[in-house]
């Protein structure tokens, strides 16, 4: 009867012609669904596939990589480029050098050439209250990894004692003077086989210098920070001419072989001289005296890989490149410092943040800083890049998108919003981050899960790292003196 | 105007204030330390119409209130206005309290208070505006005038309500007892971040619980349940006694004669002997706090074996007196990041776990490491706390770490195993649960029996 009713209305013809249109649409509305999903599993597939044929590339690089490390370095080069180290910055307390103590940081690198600028105030504040020299030196990249150390030799040999550390560490107030710590016969450093697993990588390499007795996890040591005396020149000496395996080993690898085989004594620094967060947990430098951020993340990593732009004659390409520690590092160096200095900030660094599709990534620029990589894309109203899903107390807070130095504001033009609890609650609308690339935001209440999202615009953008400051409730304590003082003087006049 | 200023800025309020076309006369009082915050109230009451009170001391909202009503009858001033620090007017706001004030002054001459409305701002969390977090709200006695018939039919706050909290709604209750009309500006002209110096301050904070419970246990004492607090047209609270803890002998009202102890042994709180000078009693952090605020002079830099809720005392007290180094240790790896977990990223602040049982390999004279790692530093302190394991051990090491008038503060003395600390060291203050101890200079080493 139903059936009757609906064909005798489809023949009158204005019900039939609405009926037949609104059918029409639905069906295109279908196939539209269905192509989409046709074009997202395309997608996926596409995405897989390049992922496979990443990882075989990335399996013959290591291959390739493998090769190379059997292959014999060439030492008289290296004594050649030992000569092309600068001192970048000498400061003597006491004018004079010999008879004294002094503390060098080899930079080598864009990496390290920026992360020394933030770290190098609190190397000079340590060697002044201890009243040691400090030596920054700038390393020829020409220089193998496995060799920095030995190239400062030139620029330590005058000392009775010298400590090298690596920039991206940072001393903190207060931390006693290395020198007493450690006895002039020793060679200073953190064994860091005590405290994290080196079982495997101390049999690789007792295999690859071919030890008769393993060197024993226990007796691996952490190279980022050696306190030695002048009697350890000869074992700079040696590192540079006489190697104790024929394979190119890693800086680290080279110099615990060395210290093994020439059984060199070894004082084992307490780990708060050289705190490395070896799980994210660890992330806290209350910890210690020197905070070494080390080949660490500051929390899980969402993304393995990065993009590096490279050319190719007159056209541009983007190759894969597995993302480091390293690659993410500046922005949690700036984030304890400016910690230390008395600010509640936060730095959230590539890593850290989601990225949706293939419109938003990892980049790497030139001097091998990640960046977050957006360009403009049909994603429509998604955000491309989200997260870091903080839990962020009440009160108020600054955010500033910054561009990879962690200093400059990022492009006002990018358009972002703010939620917490899964996105239930929005924080701040969708809007361009201004001028300074900088807005205030409100938490009435401890939040948990905090996102910063970023909206596609009419260009690709970058952001280097994100910046979240808590606005103090009160701005009396830790007021600057000098400011302090204006202030008053102001108050005076108004009153 | 009364005002008690802890760590507030003052300058929003007394800017809100700047302009007004009445004579103010300010009563400031200082409750806090922070030297900034004092130069900064010297400042500006040097040049308003204004008489300072500087005690730096927490001694209580209700005491300065008191003294500072008292001050102000005496001056003979039109109407009292109590305000708190961490509010202020907006523009013109106060010129138009103050005529609410006045006007109702002169149309209900006999009332008892008069509070203003504002917003709450803060945060929405229990310390803080609560659910009425941005929103208009009446404000109690963080803005309120005072008239002469309140002090003459209920007299002054109860001081047994220390430091803060409960004493308005102790106030409210025995003047609606008393029969005293209680009054209110429905216009909202001013901005209060409720609680704003509990959150600012983290000693405050992390002593605030124990504080505030024990003056709402004083409070469900005195009056058999705890007030509504949903402003004037809100239910009324759960009291349930119509005199004070409930016996009709106790009159609503507190003289002036009695305001130090106003219902004698019987009711008056016995864990406030100390709170004039700023202390909670039978309460072993505030015991602490105490101690280290009476005999630690210096405090640049500070020690502990033992990590505990002593260590928060120790890092609020470090953090007031600008130390350089707050050095913990504890052999317990899980539980001294969870109570470094919960203090501020102090820059001063360094935690270590040392396992009890580690040997030193510092070449010390003393082989357990726990020990023996502060001798390692080549530091000297001004404030050794000995809490954890190993303490006669750690206390013999305290002797060489000490500063010459730094103090050695050893927690759970009362066992005969301690006995020895009176000869090694001069005892300064024996509490509860510390001794203050001095090196003393005649017993550089334990007798050898």
């Amino acid at each position: 009867m139903r059936d009757f009713v609906r064909r005798q209305l489809q023949r009158v013809p204005i019900i039939g012609k609405t009926r037949r249109a609104a059918e029409q649409a639905k069906a295109e509305h279908d196939r539209a669904l269905a192509e989409r999903d046709r074009a997202r599993a395309a997608e996926e597939a596409m995405r897989a596939e390049r992922d496979v044929a990443y990882e075989e590339r990335d399996r013959a690089l290591e291959e390739r990589d493998k090769a190379l490390f059997q292959i014999d370095v060439p030492y008289a080069q290296l004594e050649d480029a030992a000569a092309a180290g600068r001192v970048r910055m000498r400061i003597c307390p006491e004018g004079g050098l010999k008879g004294k103590r002094t503390l060098v940081i080899p930079v080598q690198g864009p990496i390290a050439n920026r992360e020394i600028h933030v770290t190098q105030p609190f190397f000079e504040a340590y060697c002044r209250r201890v009243d040691i020299d400090l030596q920054v030196i700038d390393v020829s990249p020409t220089v193998p990894p496995s060799c920095v150390k030995a190239s400062l030799r030139p620029m330590v040999e005058e000392y009775d004692r010298f400590a090298i550390a690596e920039p991206h560490m940072i001393v903190r107030q207060g931390c006693p003077d290395l020198f007493a710590v450690v006895p002039e016969d020793r060679l200073g450093a953190m064994i860091e086989g005590r405290w994290t697993d080196r079982r495997q990588r101390c049999v690789e390499l007792s295999g690859l210098c071919k030890f008769r007795t393993p060197l024993p996890a226990e007796r691996y040591v952490n190279t980022d920070l050696l306190v030695m005396s002048h009697a350890h020149l000869a074992m700079l000496d040696a590192l540079m001419q006489r190697p104790v395996s024929s394979y190119r080993l890693g800086a680290q690898d080279a110099l615990n072989a060395l210290l093994y085989h020439g059984d060199v004594p070894v004082y084992g620094l307490p780990r708060d001289f050289n705190w490395i967060p070896y799980s994210p947990s660890e992330f806290d430098w209350r910890w210690a005296w020197i905070f070494n951020m080390s080949d660490s993340w500051r929390s899980p990593p969402t993304q393995a890989y990065a993009w590096k732009p490279g050319r190719n004659g007159n056209s541009g390409y983007y190759s894969r490149t597995p993302l480091v520690p390293r690659h993410c590092r500046l922005p949690s160096l700036i984030e304890i410092t400016e910690q230390l200095r008395g600010s509640a900030v936060r730095f959230v660094n590539p890593a850290e943040m989601s990225y949706h599709g293939l419109s938003a990534r990892i980049h790497l620029t030139a001097d091998d800083a990640a960046v977050m990589w957006w360009g403009k894309s049909a994603l429509g109203k998604t955000p491309p890049i989200y997260g870091p899903y903080l839990d962020l107390p009440a009160g108020r807070w600054w955010v500033t998108l910054l561009a990879p130095d962690g200093v400059t504001p990022a492009d006002p033009g990018i358009i972002v919003d703010v939620v917490h609890d899964s996105g239930r609650n929005t924080v701040r609308p969708p809007a361009p981050i201004g001028p300074r690339a900088s807005f205030e935001i409100l938490l009435d209440r401890d939040v948990t899960g905090t996102e910063v999202r970023m909206y596609s615009g009419d260009r690709d953008h970058t952001v280097g790292c994100i910046l979240l400051k808590a606005s103090t409730d009160s701005p009396m304590p830790g007021e600057g003196s000098s400011a302090a003082c204006d202030r008053l003087d102001a108050l005076k006049n108004r009153y | 105007m009364i005002v008690i200023s802890y760590n507030a800025d003052p300058e929003p309020l007394f800017n809100s204030i700047l302009l007004s076309k009445h004579h103010v006369r300010s009563y400031v009082f200082l409750h806090g330390q922070d030297a900034g915050l004092k130069a900064k109230l010297e400042a500006i009451t040097t040049a308003i119409d204004s008489r300072y009170f500087p005690y730096g001391i927490n001694r209580g909202v209700s005491r300065s209130w008191n003294e500072g009503l008292r001050a102000s009858f005496d001056d003979g001033n039109e109407a009292t206005l109590l305000v708190n620090d961490d509010l202020f007017f907006y523009g013109g706001g106060f010129d138009e309290f103050a005529g609410f004030v006045l006007s109702e002054g002169r149309r209900v001459p006999h009332f008892g208070t008069i509070s203003a409305f504002g917003l709450d701002t803060g945060t929405a969390g229990p310390v803080g505006a609560g659910k009425f977090y941005r929103r208009p709200h009446w404000q109690g006695s963080a803005c309120m005038a005072v008239g002469q018939r309140a002090i003459e039919a209920v007299g002054y706050f109860d001081q047994n309500f220390w430091p803060a909290y409960f004493e308005d709604a102790d106030y409210f209750r025995r003047l609606e007892l008393s029969g005293v009309p209680t009054l209110w500006d429905e216009r909202i002209l001013l901005e209060h971040n409720r609680s704003q110096t509990v959150r600012a301050d983290f000693l405050l904070k992390r002593l605030h619980d124990e504080r505030t419970r024990r003056n709402e246990q004083y409070y469900i004492r005195k009056w058999g349940g705890l007030r509504g607090w949903g402003g004037p047209d809100a239910p009324s609270g759960q009291e349930i006694f119509m005199h004070p803890f409930n016996d009709p002998s106790v009159a609503c009202a507190i003289p002036l004669a009695a305001i130090e102890a106003p219902y004698g042994p019987k009711h008056d709180r016995r864990d406030l002997a100390e709170s004039a000078s700023g202390m909670l009693g039978e309460s072993t952090p505030e015991e602490l706090l105490s101690l280290l605020n009476r005999h630690a002079g210096s405090a640049r830099r500070l020690l502990e074996w033992g990590a505990d809720d002593n260590t928060a005392i120790m890092a609020g007290f470090a953090h007031t007196r600008g130390a350089e180094l707050l050095l913990s240790i504890d052999h317990r790896a899980e539980y001294l990041r969870a109570v470094i977990e919960q203090l501020p990223r102090y820059a001063f602040l360094h935690a270590r776990f040392i396992d009890a049982e580690e040997l030193s390999e510092t070449g010390s004279d003393i082989d357990i490491a726990y020990v023996a790692y502060p001798s390692l530093l080549g530091i000297s302190f001004d404030i050794i706390l000995v809490a954890g394991r190993w303490r006669m051990e750690c206390a013999m090491l305290a002797r060489r770490l000490l500063e010459p008038d730094g103090v050695v503060v050893f927690h759970d003395w009362n066992h005969p195993r301690y006995q020895p600390l009176r000869e090694l060291f001069k005892v300064v203050e024996e509490s509860k649960e510390f001794l203050v101890l001095r090196g003393d200079p005649a017993n550089k080493s334990p007798r050898p029996d």
